[in-house]
């Protein structure tokens, strides 16, 4: 990677959604959506993993939704960082799940599926929308990414945030900030409209596309926007026949209710802020379901002002991703900005009665970090276990659990004597790390931290294993080529200097040299490059002093028939 | 401040270039955090090596430490009282006065009945009289540290507020009863 000072380097933005997913990036001081080969921008996130090992991405993938629903992930971003217990109703998903136990016991990991290619998780699946993004990114820009912004739900937690990194690095993208998507909404919009005061940013998920019929009342809910009816064809896997027309009053007396509840998130958010509706000086619509009139009119009237819309809400969130990406790799200088974001969830650990205390309160401006002192509570007390959870609840049960660890190696003393000191550290893409310290003997006291829905290391590694394993193949094929190349060029030149200068050797070391031969044309036939390569080695030993007999009579046979004057200088 | 100076043993006040004190310009404040952090921050250093990107988080937390206390008039007193190494006893010294307790119990009542009532306007005529009265203590603290260097009756001071910062936390968890 070049530092040159006046270099462009390369970076993307990605919006890893549910139901989309998109790369942009800063093009002449423009930020822009990269669309695929055949002029799209949006990937379906939707990845098919088929018997012969290989892996179908977006739409390739998403037309063999209904035809091997099993082994085709669609909207993997739910299960990211989640156990298999946080997925509501699991019969109603086509999935066969793998329960994984998590690294406490008692507590459940983040979930794998099982596909025909084998266990997968919902990193490694998200993995392969962020390659092809990757890539798609590379062919477009020419070059290899210094590094990318990948937005995040603002609700997400530690463990799915954690798991949207791995799934970066898994897909060989260096992370240089993991950003929330309404905030990266708001940098598109700031930076385009030159905003200055308080914007709101209302994002309106799409709902989950997991069944036929829901892909078909999607088509429908989009049809309306621009018609008044729409007509409802789907046959059903039982050969029921649902063939209705839906009017757009119909559907919007459906959705109203709906769409009132997401106004009382408006209102919580302002009493957050302590702002009024007055305060706010624009609307910022993020997401294609806020396209739909009743979206648009009922946030219009909470807000007594139309919502902006010159962006594409279904582009946005990538668009700013890109700017800060472009900001974060070192593109600009003198005239930028400065994010200061903060934490979504509270941190707390638990205390006596499964209680939470909290340490670090949501909303709290990161970088930051709290440190806590603890003690024993029997005399002699060596070890002490730490559970951290997220969440705005006062039950344990209630919040999440992110993390349990131990703290071992605490000195020997009398109960509460030792004190022992936290720190919780959450850094700028909103993930915690815990440290920890005995303050009376100056201990280090080391920390195992348990993600309950992490990925440990080794997790980590064997999935980057799998990954390059492709690669691996690739590179062992290119060294067994070259070794067997060389090979057959050092065959044939000793071949050639045995017929033009064989006497200058004695039968013996001949036949040693013709020994050394045989053996490296017999590794030639396998597979082994590394074997090849001794062989090699073993010849070119063998040849040393025939070698050196023939370099002597070729300058002999330079200087001969010259005089020694021609030779002076 | 240049970032090559930048001292983590500086106390808050001396970080933001602030005279230690209980009345401070807010506006001066908020300048001072953005600058700072304009330099500090994670962000501006992400390019860099892992390295410098560690320092950076570290400062940068620091400053936000720093910003979130002084904003904020009681934790502000609380560690002007720490720095003149007075301890506010907020944890050991439950000694209030009759009074005090009183319209404590009588704060609590109302919350819960407007709670109950699902009545969102009474709510936010309480959390309008709490800010006043809130206001009013916070201008008795300022002249107890800043012109009177009376700590122990600062101290109160911050053991009341405290009080009145629970309060403001329980019409906040009913404005939610409420929403939900």
């Amino acid at each position: 990677m070049s530092t040159a000072p006046h270099q462009h380097r390369l970076a993307v933005g990605i919006d890893l959604g549910t139901t989309n997913s998109l790369v942009a990036t800063v093009r002449n001081g423009i930020s822009v959506a990269l669309n695929d080969e055949n002029g799209r921008a949006m990937l379906p996130s939707v990845v098919r993993y088929t018997a012969d090992g290989s892996v179908q991405v977006g739409e390739a993938a998403q037309s063999a939704q209904s035809d091997d629903p099993i082994n085709t992930i669609v909207s993997v971003k739910r299960f990211m960082g989640r156990g298999l217990r946080d997925i509501g109703d699991i019969s109603r998903l086509p999935y066969r799940f793998v329960d994984v136990a998590g690294a406490d016991s008692g507590q459940t990991g983040m979930l794998q599926l099982r596909t025909v290619a084998g266990v997968k998780s919902p990193v490694e699946v998200s993995a392969e929308i962020l390659r092809q993004l990757r890539m798609r990114a590379e062919a477009s820009l020419g070059g290899e990414l210094v590094g990318a912004v990948i937005t995040v739900p603002a609700y997400f937690d530690d463990a799915q945030r954690q798991a949207t990194k791995d799934a970066a690095r898994l897909a060989g993208l260096n992370v240089l900030r993991l950003l929330n998507e309404p905030t990266a909404a708001a940098i598109a919009y700031g930076l385009d409209n030159a905003a200055e005061g308080v914007y709101a940013v209302y994002d309106l998920l799409s709902p989950y596309d997991t069944r036929l019929l829901l892909t078909h009342a999607r088509a429908a809910k989009e049809q309306l926007t621009e018609l008044g009816e729409t007509r409802i064809t789907v046959v059903l896997s039982s050969g029921e026949l649902i063939d209705n027309v839906l009017t757009r009053a119909e559907f919007q007396s459906m959705s109203r209710n709906l769409v009132q509840r997401t106004i009382q998130p408006l209102r919580r958010a302002l009493r957050d802020a302590q702002l009024g509706v007055a305060d706010i000086k624009g609307v910022v619509m993020v997401g294609g379901a806020t396209r739909m009139p009743q979206v648009q009119h009922a946030v219009g009237e909470f807000f007594g002002q139309p919502p902006l819309n010159n962006l594409d809400p279904d582009k946005v969130v990538a668009l700013g991703a890109a700017i800060q990406a472009n900001l974060l790799a070192g593109n600009r200088s003198g005239d930028d900005w400065l994010l200061l974001d903060v934490i979504p969830l509270s941190l707390g650990i638990e205390t006596m009665g499964g209680l939470v205390e909290k340490i670090i309160p949501r909303n709290s401006t990161i970088p930051t970090a709290r440190a806590q002192e603890f003690t024993t509570y029997k005399d002699g007390q060596t070890a002490m276990s730490i559970h951290v959870v997220q969440g705005e609840r006062e039950l344990v049960s209630d919040c999440r659990s992110l993390a349990k660890f131990e703290l071992r190696g605490i000195p020997a003393m009398v109960a509460g004597a030792a004190r022992i000191r936290v720190t919780f550290q959450v850094d700028a893409d909103g993930l915690l790390n815990v440290s920890a310290r005995e303050l009376s003997s100056g201990l280090e006291a080391s920390i195992v931290v348990k993600p309950s829905y992490g990925l440990s290391d080794a997790e980590i590694s064997r999935m980057l294993h799998d990954s390059t394993r492709h690669a691996q193949d690739d590179m062992q094929a290119r060294a067994l080529r070259e070794q067997q190349t060389e090979a057959n060029q050092l065959l044939e030149a000793v071949q050639h200097a045995l017929e033009q200068d064989g006497e200058l050797i004695d039968p013996l070391r001949r036949g040693q040299i013709e020994a050394q031969m045989a053996a490296l044309r017999s590794t030639l036939a396998q597979d082994d490059h590394l074997a090849i390569k001794r062989a090699i080695t073993a010849l070119n030993e063998a040849t040393v002093s025939f070698a050196q007999a023939r370099m002597d009579k070729s300058v002999g046979r330079a200087l001969a028939g010259k005089k020694i004057s021609d030779l002076e200088v | 401040m240049p970032f090559t100076s930048f001292d983590f043993q500086a106390n808050y006040f001396q970080l933001f270039g602030l005279t230690p004190s209980c009345q401070l310009d807010s506006t001066q404040l908020e300048r001072q955090y953005r600058e700072l952090q304009a330099l500090v921050h994670p962000d501006k250093h992400a390019h860099q090596p892992d390295v410098e990107q560690r320092v950076a988080m570290q400062r940068a937390t620091l400053v936000n430490e720093a910003y979130q206390t002084l904003r904020n008039p009681l934790r502000r007193a609380r560690y002007l009282l720490s720095l003149h190494g007075v301890d506010t006893q907020e944890e050991t010294n439950t000694a209030m006065p009759l009074e005090f307790l009183m319209a404590q119990m009588e704060w609590r009542e109302s919350i819960v009945e407007a709670q109950q009532a699902r009545d969102a306007d009474a709510l936010s005529a309480l959390e309008m009289r709490l800010r006043r009265e809130t206001g009013e203590l916070e201008a008795l603290l300022a002249v107890k540290i800043d012109t009177e260097q009376d700590y122990p009756a600062a101290a109160g001071l911050v053991r009341k507020l405290r009080f009145m910062e629970k309060l403001a936390e329980e019409i906040h968890a009913a404005y939610d009863a409420i929403d939900n």
